[in-house]
């Protein structure tokens, strides 16, 4: 009987550290922000839980561990927020939406989106880059043939680097990681969408407040500047 | 340890018990009706039943190779066959990718020629083949093994050919373990999500069947996902009725 207690408690895992609720879009950035937030005192013991923001707002609502929630658009935010679980949610950034392709690609415009014969990608309607890119391309009267909706921004573009997607619309962010593998066709996409931060849980660990306040300020706005983010 | 086994029951038996008390039985109907719902629940089914009779087509001649022969030859056929058993779904979608994606091994030149399979129905029904195809084989393999050689033998012994002796005689004796069989590939092509999702992508109607339906209504819809999960476990009661415990034994008891 101990055996199996001490066992449970093992396997529960230690939850002293807060842990960062990230969206996907936001994997590169999040270690230099944790590093510029201990560069000014805070703490840098953060567990990352990274995903789409929607399926992190669906934890959250189900009472994953506390900390940070940081979301990539209003309506994610929103879904935690109405769970009772993340409060008082601030704007830190903004991300573009970008056209790119596989290299030699037949994409020439957002207009190609709606051939049958290339392999289109998006995000599902349900994650932020998914409802931006089908309200931008709903308001110049595009009907993307969509091949694949995947279920955040990072794998969208892994399909895209390994050859498998002709085009995607993904963050102007990821277009940068993507690097040499994607190539970026200049559009006059100019939507933007929103990342919003919020405390989560009724007893969050100290330092998440802190965290929250940190990402406005000019440290991080630096680190975001560099990734490629907008201002808020 | 009748505690412990009676918490063991309880463990399992609560997941269950609590999705069939959140069901929205009184919208159900509409729920049912909903496309999220009702374009996965068609291609599941259709997915799922072609997987199953590639599983029978493919499986049955390679289950009769592995009984009948012996060595290390077969020893190792055995293990490749017993691979995506032991492998996570999602490494098997990965591989699939890099063998039959565009630029796979398989799929590059197929692609030349215009034979495109990722985010294709036929996809999801490779990746289910991928994973069911081990579990008829190994059932249907145990199901020959218990066959008398010598019943075979007597009747090639008599004049009859092999066709007719693997018509009138191998099959019946071995019916039981392909009714087995097959409706534990069915169940495995049924909840097949990490190959599929990796390799045929996700889109309602062509590729995002019953599993991957559920992880997307979870964050849009969550009465769709209580339905389809429900939907999932029915399918799952209906294949265990059908096996009747004789998924063990795998002869005729």
């Amino acid at each position: 009987m101990l055996i199996l207690a001490l066992v449970a408690a093992g396997c529960a895992g230690d939850l002293n550290e807060p842990v960062l609720h990230s969206a996907a879009s936001l994997t590169d950035v999040v270690p230099d922000l944790v590093d510029a937030f201990g560069v000014t005192g805070g703490r840098t013991d953060f567990r990352l839980n990274v995903g789409g923001s929607s399926a992190l707002a669906a934890q959250i609502g189900d009472g994953a561990p506390s900390g940070v929630f940081l979301a990539a658009d209003e309506v994610t935010m929103g879904i935690a927020v109405d769970s009772g679980e993340a409060s008082d949610p601030v704007v830190f950034a903004r991300n573009r939406l970008v056209l790119v392709r596989r290299p030699r690609a037949d994409v020439t415009g957002l207009a190609d989106l709606a051939e049958r014969g290339l392999a289109v990608g998006l995000c599902a309607p349900s994650v932020p880059c998914g409802s931006l890119a089908r309200s931008e391309l709903a308001a110049r009267s595009i009907d993307p043939a969509v091949d694949t909706e995947e279920p955040d921004v990072r794998s969208l573009l892994a399909k895209v680097v390994a050859g498998e997607l002709d085009a995607a619309l993904v963050y102007a962010t990821d277009a940068i990681v993507g690097g040499e593998a994607i190539e970026v066709v200049p559009t006059d996409l100019a939507g933007t969408t929103p990342y919003l931060a919020a405390v989560v849980g009724s007893d969050p660990p100290s330092g998440s407040t802190e965290f929250v306040a940190f990402l406005r300020s000019p440290e991080a706005q630096q680190v975001f500047a560099a990734a490629g983010f907008e201002a808020p | 340890m009748g505690v412990i086994a009676a918490l063991a029951i309880a463990l399992l038996l609560l997941p269950l018990v609590a999705i069939v008390l959140r069901t929205p039985w009184g919208d159900l109907a509409e729920v049912l009706g909903r496309p999220v719902v009702s374009d996965a629940l068609r291609l599941s089914v259709v997915t799922a039943m072609c997987a199953t009779v590639l599983c029978v087509v493919l499986g049955t001649p390679l289950a009769m190779f592995l009984a009948q022969a012996s060595g290390v030859r077969v020893a190792l056929v055995r293990s490749l066959v017993l691979l995506p058993l032991v492998l996570p779904p999602v490494v098997g979608g990965v591989a699939l990718l890099e063998a039959f994606g565009r630029r796979g091994l398989l799929g590059g030149p197929l692609d030349a020629v215009g034979i495109r399979l990722p985010f294709t129905p036929a996809a999801v029904v490779l990746a289910q083949v991928f994973v069911a195809l081990p579990f008829f084989v190994v059932t249907v393999e145990a199901g020959l093994r218990g066959v008398e050689e010598r019943l075979a033998e007597a009747a090639t012994a008599v004049g009859a050919s092999r066709w007719l002796v693997f018509r009138r005689i191998t099959v019946p004796l071995i019916a039981p373990s392909l009714a087995a069989g097959t409706a534990l590939a069915l169940a495995r092509a049924l909840g097949e999500f990490g190959a599929t999702v990796t390799f045929a992508g996700n889109l309602g109607g062509r590729t995002q069947t019953m599993p991957l339906a559920v992880v997307e209504a979870l964050r849009s819809d969550p009465d769709a996902a209580l339905a389809l999960s429900l939907l999932l476990i029915a399918a799952s009661l209906a294949v265990l009725v059908g096996l009747r415990g004789r998924w063990l034994s795998g002869v005729r008891s």
